[in-house]
């Protein structure tokens, strides 16, 4: 029967050290049958072993022990068995070694004990199989298992083996999510379970036996346990940055025996929730900012609202616009920004006795009022038209509680449902052409102060607008009427231009009939004077025989007074020729000296005669001087100063002759000590027909037209003439200037002859 | 051997005033009356000089001169024009149409006789002028 025990006991051993070491994992149907397998087979062995003796051989009293003891012979079977059953115990025992070395506290004490227990019928069992033992032929394995009962005994009544609790309790400690440390009286560390180890950093074995304080540094003494404040709790932060984190830090006596003993110290992760309070506060705070802000961003967009109001209303009027569409918008502007009903302009005629509302706008729904208020008169608003005239703005929160002076205003009002209304006066400059109004069916209500000033600074540029789209229209109807006044003037001109036209072309058919007619005068009147001439000449130079005293005086008296009648004739074709434009100048080189002295030949014969003085003067500059000019009328122009010099100057007078060149101008004159010319008929000197009375009864009578002829020909030449006189019997003085066409002599011959037409 | 020069004028009272002078002067006289006897004459006796007037009835003094200029059988005799158009361009005209010179009428009696022999000299009128004093014509 002993055979029973020896191969169930190995077994339910390893059993039990794999549940009591949490190998439960191991100990499946199909593992405890294999386990079973070979105990099973040894008890059938042991038990028929008198049949084949595999197990043991003889059985004999062995005498030689003292005492005497039976003796046997182990066969094959038997150590087959025996080595199984130390592999499974010692395999049992491997467990529960490596369960003692990890665990702590009592389960320790428990498998410490177990051990010992196990070890004492294993060794003993080794002793005898080796025959160490004091009784090499007793076993002494039976006595080893009574050891082992006492030590069982021990550890169940003390250590409380194979009950449940300790290992709860220990299972708990470890398991416990708080860290938990127990320290000995003196602050020692005793235990740690597995989150004290995570938050201390460091593992179990570093830490036990060491005192508190060193392990966490971070702590001060305060807060270390504290005989006299045995529940001490306390908020600790233990990391830095984002690992930190708090934990709530209590502290429990341990009594023992009614005094204290050591204690247990929790660390509760208390960072959660800690955070979670902090964002409830965070949150307060940040819901109130946000509130500030959100009030912020109102009133940030109502300003941006009116801001892009006025910005839009005043770009509609800039440019380019077309007055009324950008009115109309404006209106919507600004209906919009105050959430008005309707949004309108009306403008009073000159006299403020009627107005239009020329533009409106109305919020959806609204019944628009713009076709019922054409030609309205004035006479209906007196209170409103007062407040508009002074230039204030008529503020009507609710049309009910309008003044009495306001009554007919406050009808108008309620028979259209108006509730509140603002009128905004409208100037142009500083004159009340109309107003902008705004109106409310659906509430009565305070006009907002910022709207207020918003809508007036509308209403300020849609005025302005208007003004300058009136001035525009002015302007373009000044212009309009300054066009046609242009227009009809032009035509005007045109017409009085034809009717100077064919004026001119008379003038110029007649002028040219004139010269015509005188051209053929001259040549009608030359032809009898030809034989007028020829035959008194004929007779003057005595080709038929000597005359009489008296003949040869009249034929020179016939002689005189014809070539008077050919001058005359000479003259008046000249100056018909002057007046028809027909006058050329024939350019050529002239010397200006030259000219100066042949002129004075002309007239040197008459006025010795007359005792005359002459004095001929030339400035250097003009020595050598050749210009360009006509010379033939040039020595006509000097004949014509010169002999009218000598036909007015008296017997003994001087006569003198002054050429230079001054800049580009040849300046010529001719003075005389003649009897001179009164300044009122100085004026008309150069007029043609124009003559002075001559003093000289003997001389030669003038035509009236030389100094005419010569002023045109002087012009000719792009010149000027003019004439100074004291006064009568003062003398005269006439000067010329012409400006100087170089001629270089050398090609004098190609240069001349070139014919200039001037007019 | 005596000049002969012809005069052209239609005028009654010129021709004898020219006729009477060079006459008297020793040329002798051929007297076309219009346009188209002095080329007839001309043709017929080619004269020493031609005082040639213009304002001709019928064939004009210019058109006679081009045609008399235009025969070289009597091209070469010198054409004087003596006219009462006295404008610069009746000059002009007269010299294009083949004049060889221009005197205006009224003519002074000195001015023709030395235009007169500034294209034919007469050594049997020579004695004859004797020109006494000057016109004075202001």
């Amino acid at each position: 029967m002993a055979y029973l025990g020896i191969t169930v006991v190995p077994t339910a051993w390893l059993v039990f050290t794999l549940q009591y070491t949490h190998q439960e994992r191991w100990i499946t149907r199909r593992n405890l049958l294999l386990l079973s397998v070979i105990p099973s087979m040894a008890l059938v062995i042991v038990w028929t072993n008198d049949f084949h003796h595999l197990w043991w051989g003889n059985i004999w009293l062995d005498t030689t022990a003292t005492p005497p003891v039976d003796a046997v012979t182990h066969n094959v079977l038997f150590w087959f068995y025996a080595v199984y059953a130390y592999i499974i115990i010692f395999t049992s025992n491997y467990l529960l070694l490596r369960a003692f070395l990890k665990s702590s506290g009592i389960y320790r004490s428990q498998i410490l004990t177990m051990l010992l227990a196990s070890f004492a019928p294993w060794i003993a069992n080794i002793l005898f199989f080796s025959g160490l033992g004091p009784f090499s032929k007793l076993n002494p394995t039976p006595l080893a298992f009574a050891i082992s009962g006492i030590v069982l005994y021990w550890g169940l009544s003390r250590l409380h083996i194979l009950k449940i609790i300790p290992i709860a309790y220990e299972t708990i400690f470890r398991s416990f999510q708080d860290a938990a440390i127990v320290l000995d009286t003196n602050n020692r560390i005793m235990e740690v379970n597995p989150s004290a180890e995570k938050i201390i950093g460091r593992k179990r074995p570093d830490i036990i036996g060491m005192l508190y304080r060193q392990v966490m540094p971070g702590l001060t003494a305060r807060i270390e346990p504290d005989t006299s404040s045995p529940n001490d709790r306390a908020i600790i932060g233990i990391g830095q940055g984002k690992n930190l984190r708090y934990y709530c830090l209590s502290f429990s006596p341990i009594y023992s025996n009614g005094r204290i003993s050591g204690h247990l110290v929790f660390l509760h992760d208390e960072t959660e929730q800690r955070n979670a309070e902090l964002d409830t506060r965070e949150r307060v705070r940040l819901e109130a900012e946000l509130t500030e802000r959100d009030r912020v961003t109102e009133m940030i967009k109502r300003r941006l609202e009116i801001e892009t109001v006025i910005s839009k209303v005043s770009s509609r009027f800039v440019g380019d616009f077309k007055i009324n569409s950008a009115i109309n918008r404006s209106l919507a502007d600004m209906g919009l920004l105050t959430k008005a009903s309707r949004a309108y302009v009306f403008l009073f005629n000159s006299e403020i006795t009627a107005m239009d509302n020329t533009n409106e706008w109305c919020a959806e729904g609204v019944e628009p009022h713009i076709e019922i208020c054409q030609g309205l008169s004035c006479e209906p608003f007196p209170w409103w038209l007062g407040k508009l005239k002074k230039g204030q703005i008529i503020n009507v929160a609710d049309a009910n509680t309008i003044p009495p002076e306001g009554s007919r205003e406050k009808e108008s009002l309620l028979t259209h449902n108006v509730k509140s209304i603002l009128v905004l006066p409208l100037h142009v400059g500083s004159t009340l052409v109309g107003f902008v109004g705004l109106d409310n069916v659906d509430r009565s209500g305070e006009w907002n102060d910022s709207d207020i000033g918003i809508l007036n600074m509308c209403t300020d540029i849609i005025g302005n607008a208007i003004g300058r789209k009136r001035a525009e229209e002015e302007l373009t109807e000044l212009n309009n009427r300054l066009r046609t006044f242009n227009l009809e003037l032009e035509e005007k001109v045109t017409e009085r231009t034809q009717e100077l036209q064919k004026a001119v072309q008379a003038a110029d058919a007649a002028s040219k009939a004139k010269s015509d007619f005188l051209a053929s005068m001259s040549h009608e009147l030359r032809t009898p004077l030809t034989a007028i001439i020829g035959f008194s000449q004929l007779l003057d130079e005595r080709y038929f025989g000597e005359l009489n005293e008296k003949q040869s005086e009249y034929v020179k008296d016939i002689l005189i007074s014809s070539n008077h009648l050919l001058d005359l004739i000479n003259d008046v074709l000249d100056l018909a020729k002057v007046q028809a434009g027909k006058m050329e100048l024939e350019i050529s080189a002239v010397n200006v000296k030259e000219l100066q002295d042949r002129s004075l030949i002309m007239i040197k014969e008459k006025a010795a005669k007359h005792g005359i003085e002459i004095q001929n003067d030339a400035k250097d500059n003009v020595n050598g001087l050749v210009i360009g000019a006509d010379m033939r009328k040039l020595k006509q122009v000097m004949f014509n100063l010169l002999s009218n010099a000598v036909k007015f100057t008296q017997d003994g007078g001087m006569i003198s002759v002054n050429s230079a060149l001054e800049g580009e101008n040849l300046v010529m004159s001719v003075t005389d000590t003649g009897i001179g010319i009164s300044p009122e008929n100085q004026k008309k000197l150069f007029q043609e027909f124009f003559q002075v009375k001559s003093g000289a009864v003997d001389k030669t009578p003038g035509t009236g037209l030389g100094l005419a002829i010569t002023k045109r020909i002087i012009e000719l030449h792009g010149g000027r003439i003019w004439m100074e006189s004291r006064g009568e019997n003062c003398g005269s003085k006439f000067t010329f200037t012409i400006p100087v066409r170089r001629i270089n002599e050398g090609n004098k011959d190609q240069e001349t002859n070139p014919v200039v037409v001037l007019r | 051997m005596q000049k002969t020069i012809m005069i052209v004028e239609d005028e009654p009272a010129n021709q004898k005033l020219f006729s009477d002078l060079l006459n008297n002067l020793g040329y002798r006289i051929l007297l076309a009356k219009n346009g188209l006897e002095a080329i007839d004459f001309t043709l017929k006796e080619i004269p020493d000089l031609i005082l040639m007037d213009i304002g001709l009835p019928g064939i004009s003094g210019l058109d006679a001169t081009k045609i008399i200029k235009e025969n070289h059988k009597t091209r070469q005799v010198p054409i004087i024009a003596v006219t009462a158009f006295a404008m610069k361009e009746d000059e002009t005209r007269a010299i294009q149409a083949g004049c060889d010179s221009f005197i205006t009428k009224p003519v002074n009696i000195k001015d023709l006789i030395k235009e007169i022999e500034r294209w034919i000299s007469n050594s049997d009128t020579s004695n004859v002028l004797e020109i006494k004093g000057g016109i004075c014509n202001g």
